[in-house]
């Protein structure tokens, strides 16, 4: 190989792991624990939501898992946050500046087991936003409050 | 050729940080307020892990307000354009907005007077920070407008 090809071949390299990197996110059909309340969850955590279960949501990551049972929910919101795709624009092309990139966070306001009001935002995979969504709000009683009418389309249609 | 390929890359790459340069993601800035013992534009890290107080630790110090002695919270924004990218990178991103997210803290201290602390969030902390201190504190936020209200819940 000469010289040349060597030096094209690298830089291909680069620019393929920089943009895996930057489109890299959370899967389509899982769920992160964001932040909150929670105590002994570490933020940015990953999982999966199961809904399968009829008293309690279940957030289960690696080491163990989070359960809100659903008749302790006292308050359900969602939100999305639309960016531009900075990242690969700058290392890719200017045109993904014209692309939006979702994500979608569903925060959970419920007592614990100490009667204590706690926090729990929850971002979810594209692909179960819609059954989290009518899961809580069939099972809990109450309405999820959308942050405005294209996060209600917009969960509505996924 | 290659020296000032490599010097262009070099003076695009400085500038691309200098455009890009702000509060951290994960940061929280005191933008100022009625605590004495704070500067104005100090930066740090927020936290609302501990279940009485709410904390904002910086280099050098640490401040502290309890929730049982917040008595307003309100957040609003501010949007702007990404002018320096624009210079530094590339003119479409003047059509992106950059926003700062602001929370005003009210409580009362120590000697039962009223204060009030605002606090630039960085933006991958807003709706947690927001979440997290409505559990706490058992208030509502006060979001400045409907986009606000957008915003605050969108982070």
């Amino acid at each position: 190989m000469t010289l040349m090809k060597k030096r094209f071949v690298f830089c291909a390299v680069i620019v393929l792991l920089l943009s895996s990197a930057l489109w890299a996110g959370l899967g389509s059909h899982d769920a992160m624990y964001v932040g909150g309340t929670v105590p002994d969850l570490k933020e940015k955590t990953e999982g999966k939501p199961v809904l399968t279960d009829d008293k309690a949501f279940v957030f289960k990551y690696k080491d163990g898992s989070l359960t809100i049972p659903y008749d302790q929910v006292d308050s359900l919101e969602y939100g999305q946050k639309a960016g531009r795709r900075v990242g690969l624009a700058v290392v890719v092309s200017p045109l993904f500046l014209l692309s939006h990139k979702r994500r979608h966070f569903l925060t959970v306001g419920y007592t614990d087991e100490n009667k204590k009001q706690q926090a729990a935002v929850i971002e979810l995979g594209k692909d179960v936003i819609h059954p989290t969504l009518t899961v809580f709000e069939t099972k809990s009683g109450k309405k999820v409050e959308y942050q405005d009418d294209e996060a209600r389309k917009s969960a509505a249609e996924k | 050729m290659k020296k000032l390929i490599l010097s262009l890359f070099c003076v695009i790459f400085l500038f691309e940080s200098i455009a890009w340069a702000g509060l951290g993601s994960d940061k929280t800035m005191y933008m100022g307020g009625t605590v004495s013992s704070l500067k104005d534009g100090t930066e740090g890290t927020s936290s609302y892990k501990d279940e009485k107080v709410f904390t904002f630790t910086y280099e050098g110090g640490k401040f502290e307000v309890p929730y049982d002695q917040i008595n307003d919270l309100e957040y609003g924004q501010k949007a702007g354009r990404r002018v320096g990218v624009a210079i530094a990178v590339t003119w479409m991103a003047l059509f992106s907005k950059k926003r700062r997210h602001f929370l005003t803290i009210g409580y009362k201290d120590a000697n039962d007077k009223q204060q009030a602390a605002v606090f630039e969030l960085g933006k991958n902390i807003v709706r947690v920070t927001l979440a997290s201190l409505e559990a706490r504190t058992g208030r509502k936020i006060d979001y400045e407008d409907d986009e606000a209200r957008k915003g605050g819940r969108g982070n």
